[in-house]
């Protein structure tokens, strides 16, 4: 018996000294982001997400902003009932219009609270404090601009302006911070950021110095590259993953179609194949696929902020102000700085000589100017809110844009069914795309 | 030293030869009664003297100097009847003696290992235990799946489909998890298998690890199906153990077999079903007239509820041609056994593309030397290279562009452009090499201590290229991946009988496993090929970043088990597994899992008549466990090449939970086993409860805390419960005639208990887990438009058979011609099409699902409920459901169908060669027929469920429809020679 009593003693040394350690490569902890050495690859993790953001924003936004629309080949969730509506699975059922845009805000705000811990006092010089504060106060615009509602960390639903009130704080403190570590570039981007949530808040004046801050030259784009694909032109392929909508949309039936064909504009730019045709729906026998060439490449960029936006910002307050003199100065100034493809030679300025006309023209080439950026939808949003949606897109019924979806994206099924803070039916009155409602047309 | 001295060892040295020459030799065969199959390793002894050999393969024994005179030949052999017969023995010369042994259906002192310490006698185990020998299985068997698949009850193992390399996932008794696999532990000769499958970054199947043993070189599987008899296997046997025996070898003459089996497979309509309508109602009337196939169709006339038995991938279907060779030797001393054995086999598969090729050889060897000492090895390769076509529910997929032509990826309805599909490149080539060393040393009496150390390796390198002007991507892609696992496992234990008093006995056992597994990935990949030709990753114009993975786990625990023993009748098992694993930290997460079990032999009691048969009643708990994975616990990011960043970029990964532990899954059985009515009927008897605790659920965080990706935290409960009874009858049992049915009934209700904070569609509180469930409409079958219930999801059923039962009689006749049948129907279970949608959403064909629709409404003709057109003149005789399913408006919740089905799984014809060939002993001729009928239930107007898998994974947890092809049928012709 001795014999027995002693093997399990023995096998515990030798289980004992086999140890159980186990370092695993790979993933990386959690505590490893607080070396510094990692505060570069933490940015660029909030840009990775910010990209893939704004790029379905944009695709899916421009649907429902009528900047595009469907021709339903294959969209990833569901065919399109109708040409030019959305369900909400196309809206919101994936996962990349509500959760990388929280991915990206939070794990902004994650880094920003990671580096006030870690750097105490230093963090008001930090350039990389700065970058993450810009980023967060972008992520929040981006998810204040295009969603429905906000929601922050799980809690309650709230109005969407709640993420734009952070941006801007969050943009005050990144411009100091920015500032202070001497980064011109992140500086600008807050400003610019700024610029633009106050003016959709509604405080005009100090967009407009924002704004005037702000070089025209002045760019921030959200980078893509092979394998973070622009999704606006991975969708002009085919389809190359299981997520992803090919040939799902068109320029034919929206504003841009004429517009770009009679003036070569090259913000717009789109191309057009005819075979093969896209669906079929109702009297559409078949819908022509004109696809956008704004963006060329898996790697073109979105612009998220610039100095030519600032202009438009100036130029919108300057109306606010009945100055019709001033903005359509700055409209023009943007709009001229750019080459006709057709012929080389700039494009022809609007005309205004009343503030409606300007307004038109205002609201026309902010428009063009930020075609397929994920902004447009909000622009039409903040401008029904007050009062001053247009008349700019004028053709066939597609110009009942408010009347047949919310220009918002609505808070996801998985937000509802995940947030106890939520109701978890799916079935919201006030949203149309939630209930499936067509309007008819 | 003297003259005396040099002489004695000369003297002893002939004094056997004087003795020998006084004495003969009795040589012969043993041979099963009915059927005169020969009997191997059966031991011959002259009864009262110490003279002992064992049976060759072929059944045949030598005993050398046996004194002259009437002996009594004895012959024995676990599973069989002891058989004697009286041989005169003449000395100097050879007396034959052939003996022929009946089995015993329930035997009681046969030798089981699975879930035992050590090992024991089927009459001291509590639980149940199912064995399956390859020599009672009629051959050729292509897999080790087809070889478990309806062999013992409580087991469900779907036949799967027809993609090259794709296996089939394994059950016993349901989902021993809803988060982790349920597959369960395998084991080969002792060596912990490395995973259940090989991982794929194909979206297609994924070719399982069991597959890489040929059924040829295998004796024996042993089952164990849940905690009550796993728990001694702790952390990972949840889900049961099952316990791979190859072929030792055995001792005399050495044997040669060949084997070359040739066949050819070919798929069966799967697809929409003619001249019948509706939901269980068989209903001519509705369903118009038979119409041509939609293949020869096109445009406007497709429209109309054609006939698509195919899918319309009839020019793309073809019936390969199947071989395999197999050469095998055995044989040895009774000091040294061997067995080895090299298998080819492949061919050509249901798709163009389809294409494989197998080897697998084996080398096991047996050696004692001396009689306290036992030394086995076993070793094994295998390497399966197979290509195949684009697959499945992918935009590669040939079946896509097929089925959802002409809204497919290449825009056409045209099969000319469809063919470009081919020139897609998929293949994959799987190595696995198996070691294990079993040392056994008795030292003392009663005592006996074993150790195994075994290695397992398995990779995997899979490749795609779409060549340079391929039509999706003219630029061309190449891929390549690269995946390993490899475990290194120890395993230790000692046992020591003891005599307590004069009829109690104890067997005390201790032990100890360690298992290392690591696991690496590589993933290359590269866009813009040179030109046509062959090509690698570094050849393309742009490299994307590789994926690297690597991960190590290593689990280790403790065992003690004691077995008391009354009368050789009653006995009680008591025993427990302490084991750690390291993917919770540190603190290893150490686990206890206990188990108990007695089982009583009742037929040995004296009041129990004689004429009653044999019984033996068992009851058993016990629990065991599921480890997540290794990195489940910690919160984690992963690091992301950007190049458009600028470099490397953190992303969220793993919320991480520091609380998380393994399920722990705690098991009730009780049962008997008997032969009665003479040993003519015999019946296994299980109930058995599991409750699985501290269940992991993937818990989905709001995606507006900022990580979406979800967590596995031990929030749930669930549990599992049912009956197994399997019967074998010998119906008629003459000398040169028999028949004989084997049955078997399985049932398995499954119901969540607890979800905590999990949200999880399938797994919902008091339903069967997993189950299946969606909007439902109010008015389903009426011949009106459609009405949904309220927002809440309702419940069709579990995804999983409730019932199972398997019928597979056998008949004997003269010359020992063997037929053979095996049936299995499956019932209870509910399945979720998921692509039907699509096809009814863009048209122009519409869904096959409901073809039958479209011969009243065509598809083009009508738009849905909610529609632009939603009237038709023949609208009122079209149901509710498949108006809101079958057109353009299709509501995905409603493709749900039951799942019931029954099928022939295979039909065999054995007969020996009426003459010998020269040079060899005996031929055996095979004809076999493999899923040649199925029958669904008649409401099922998809495909067969028996090829419903997720993604067809090995290791999937729920079945649904994809575009898939089911298992085709295959017939053989098998020749099997011994020489």
């Amino acid at each position: 018996m001795k014999t027995i009593k002693g093997i399990p003693v023995a096998t515990a040394l030798v289980l004992a000294a086999c140890g159980f350690d186990v370092t695993n490569p790979g993933p990386v902890p959690d505590e490893v982001l607080d070396d510094p050495g990692a505060y570069a690859s933490i940015v660029r993790g909030v840009q990775f997400n910010l990209s893939r953001a704004v790029s379905i924003d944009a695709y899916y936004g421009a649907v429902a902003a009528k900047e595009y629309s469907t021709s339903g080949r294959v969209i990833a969730t569901k065919l399109p009932l109708a040409f030019g509506q959305l369900t909400v699975d196309d809206m919101a059922g994936g996962a990349g219009t509500w959760n990388w845009s929280h991915s990206a805000r939070w794990q902004a705000e994650n880094g920003v609270e990671r580096l006030r811990r870690v750097l105490g006092a230093d963090f008001a010089t930090n350039r990389f404090a700065g970058q993450l504060l810009m980023y967060a106060a972008l992520s929040n615009r981006v998810l204040g601009e295009n969603m429905c509602e906000a929601v922050i960390d799980g809690g309650p639903a709230q109005p969407n302006t709640v993420h734009l009130t952070r941006a801007e704080t969050l943009a005050t403190e990144a411009i100091d911070v920015a500032t202070a570590a001497n980064d011109v570039a992140t500086a600008n981007a807050a400003r610019a950021v700024r610029a633009s949530v106050r003016l959709y808040l509604g405080k005009f004046a100090e967009a407009a110095i924002d704004a005037a801050a702000v070089p025209t030259s002045f760019v921030l784009s959200a980078p893509f590259d092979e394998q973070l694909r622009n999704i606006i032109v991975e969708s002009n392929d085919f389809m190359l993953s299981g997520s992803t909508g090919f040939r799902a949309h068109t320029v034919w039936r929206t504003f841009f179609e004429n517009y770009y064909r009679t003036t070569g504009d090259p913000r717009t730019q789109w191309d057009s194949l005819t075979s093969p045709a896209t669906a079929r729906f109702g009297e559409f026998t078949n819908i022509l696929w004109d696809f956008q060439r704004k963006y060329t490449a898996y790697g073109s960029a979105i612009r998220l902020a610039s100095g030519r936006e600032m202009r438009l910002v100036e130029a919108e307050v300057a109306l606010r102000n009945n100055d019709v003199t001033t903005a359509m100065t700055l409209i023009n100034g943007i709009r001229t700085a750019v080459n006709s493809r057709f012929n080389g030679q700039p494009l022809q300025p609007w005309t205004a000589s009343t503030v409606p006309e300007a307004w038109d023209a205002l609201k026309r080439e902010r428009s063009i100017e930020l075609w397929l950026e994920a902004r447009t939808m909000g622009d039409l949003r903040r401008w029904i809110a007050d009062g001053t949606y247009p008349s700019m897109f004028t053709i066939g019924p597609e110009n009942d844009v408010a009347n047949r979806i919310r220009l918002c994206l609505p808070i996801t099924r998985g937000e509802r069914q995940t947030n106890p803070n939520l109701s978890r039916t799916p079935n919201d009155p006030t949203n149309p795309i939630f209930d499936g409602s067509v309007a008819p047309w | 030293m003297t003259k005396t001295g040099l002489l004695m060892p000369v003297l002893l040295a002939a004094a056997p030869l004087a003795t020998w020459a006084q004495t003969g030799t009795v040589a012969g065969r043993v041979r099963n009664e009915r059927g005169g199959a020969p009997i191997a390793a059966a031991q011959v002894t002259i009864a009262g003297l110490n003279l002992t050999t064992l049976t060759g393969a072929d059944g045949s024994f030598t005993l050398a100097r046996v004194p002259p005179g009437r002996q009594e030949l004895r012959v024995s052999r676990i599973g069989y009847r002891v058989a004697t017969t009286p041989v005169d023995v003449l000395a100097d010369q050879t007396v034959q003696a052939n003996v022929e042994m009946g089995e015993v259906p329930l035997a009681l002192d046969e030798i089981v290992v699975t879930g035992t310490v050590g090992q024991a006698r089927r009459r001291e185990v509590g639980n149940e235990i199912a064995q399956i020998k390859t020599a009672d299985i009629a051959q050729p068997v292509p897999t080790l799946e087809a070889l478990l698949q309806d062999r013992t009850a409580g087991i469900v193992i779907p036949a799967g489909t027809a993609e090259m390399g794709s296996g089939q996932a394994i059950r016993l008794r349901g989902n021993a998890s809803l988060s982790l696999v349920s597959y369960p532990l395998v084991y080969i000769d002792g060596v912990r298998q490395t995973g259940s499958g090989y991982r794929s970054t194909r979206s297609g199947g994924q070719t399982s690890m069991i597959s890489d043993i040929d059924p040829a070189t295998i004796d024996r599987v042993e089952i164990i199906k849940g905690p009550a008899a796993t728990a001694l296997y702790g952390t990972e046997a949840a889900a049961g153990v099952m316990q791979i025996f190859t072929k030792r070898g055995t001792s005399g003459r050495t044997v040669w077999t060949f084997q070359t089996d040739q066949g050819v497979r070919w798929v069966q309509a799967w697809g929409s079903k003619p001249g019948r309508y509706a939901e269980g109602l068989l209903d001519s009337t509705l369903s118009g007239t038979a119409t041509q196939p939609c293949i020869a169709l096109h445009g406007a006339a497709a429209h109309s509820g054609c006939h698509r038995p195919y899918h319309d991938m009839d020019p793309y279907l073809r019936q390969p041609h199947r071989e395999r060779y197999t050469i095998s030797v055995t044989g040895g001393s009774d000091q040294v056994r061997f067995f080895s054995s090299a298998t080819g086999d492949g061919g050509g598969g249901i798709l163009p593309n389809d294409r494989d090729l197998r080897y697998q050889v084996r080398g096991n060897m047996s050696v004692q030397p001396s009689s306290k000492v036992t030394l086995d090895v076993s070793s094994a390769y295998s390497r399966y290279r197979f290509d195949l076509t684009g697959y499945n529910n992918t935009l590669e997929g040939l079946y896509f562009q097929v089925v959802r032509r002409p809204l497919n990826t290449l825009a056409s309805d045209n099969y000319a452009v469809l063919d470009s599909m081919l020139q897609l490149q998929n293949g994959q080539v799987n190595d696995r090499m198996i070691l294990g060393v079993t040392a056994t040393w008795a030292p003392l009496r009663g005592m006996s201590h074993r150790l195994t150390v075994g290695y397992d390796d398995a990779r995997t390198e899979q490749t795609f290229v779409r060549p340079y002007n391929f039509i999706i991507e003219r630029q061309g892609r190449i891929g390549l991946t690269e995946w390993s696992s490899h475990s290194l496992s120890a395993d230790y234990v000692v046992s020591q009988q003891l005599s307590l008093s004069g009829s109690l006995n104890a067997t005390v056992s201790a032990g100890g496993q360690l298992v290392r597994r690591e696991e690496q990935q590589v993933t290359l990949e590269g866009v813009g090929l040179p030109g046509p030709g062959d090509h690698t990753v570094s050849s393309a114009s742009t490299q994307l970043a590789p994926d690297v993975r690597d991960q190590r786990v290593i689990t280790g625990g403790f065992l003690l088990q004691s077995l008391f023993a009354l009368r050789d009748r009653y006995f009680l098992t008591a025993g427990v597994r302490v084991d750690g694993n390291s993917a919770f930290g540190r603190d290893l997460g150490l686990q206890a899992y206990p188990k108990g079990s007695a089982s009583y032999v009742i037929s040995d009691e004296p009041f129990w008549p004689e004429g009653l048969g044999t019984m033996k009643l068992r009851a058993a708990y016990g629990w065991a466990g599921r480890a997540p994975g290794a990195f489940d616990a910690i919160r984690t990011w992963t690091p992301q090449l950007f190049a458009g960043g600028g470099g490397t970029a953190m992303i969220p990964r793993n919320p991480g939970n520091p609380l998380l532990g393994p399920e722990r899954s705690q098991e009730m059985e009780v049962g008997f086993d008997a032969s009665v009515l003479k040993e003519r009927l015999t019946a296994d008897f299980s109930w058995y409860t599991r409750v699985t605790n501290n269940a992991l659920f993937n818990v989905t965080r709001p995606p507006s805390m900022g990580n979406p990706n979800a967590q596995l935290e031990n929030v749930g409960r669930f549990e599992n419960k049912g009956i197994e009874l399997s019967l074998i009858g010998r119906i008629v049992e003459q000398r040169e005639f028999g028949i004989e049915v084997a049955a078997s009934l399985a049932t398995n209700f499954s119901k969540v208990l607890q979800v905590g904070t999990a949200t999880v569609n399938a797994i919902v509180v008091g339903q069967p887990a997993p189950v299946v469930r969606s909007r439902k409409l109010k008015n389903a079958f009426k011949f009106e438009d459609p009405q949904f219930e309220d927002d809440t999801l309702g419940f069709y059923g579990p995804n999983l058979p409730t019932y199972v039962v398997t019928v597979s009689p056998t008949i004997h006749f003269p010359r020992n011609v063997t037929l053979t049948a095996r049936g299995e129907y499956q019932g209870g279970a509910w399945i979720s099409q998921a692509a039907a949608n699509f096809l009814a959403q863009r048209g122009p064909y519409g869904t096959p699902s409901c073809d039958e629709v479209y011969r009243i409404v065509p598809w083009s003709e009508y738009d849905g409920p909610t529609g632009t057109r939603r009237t038709h003149p023949n609208l009122g005789r079209v149901r509710a459901v498949d108006r809101a399913r079958c057109y353009r408006t299709s509501d995905g919740d409603l493709f749900k169908w039951p799942a019931d089905f029954l099928k022939l799984r295979e039909v065999t014809l054995q007969a020996p060669l009426p003459f010998q060939l020269k040079g060899t002993q005996s031929t055996i001729v095979t004809l076999s027929v493999r899923n040649i009928l199925t029958l669904l239930d008649p409401r099922n107007r998809s495909q067969d469920p028996d090829a419903g898998a997720t993604g067809n994974t090995v290791e999937g947890l729920t079945f649904q429809f994809l575009d898939a092809i089911p298992a085709p049928a295959e017939f053989t012709v098998s020749f099997r020679t011994t020489f």
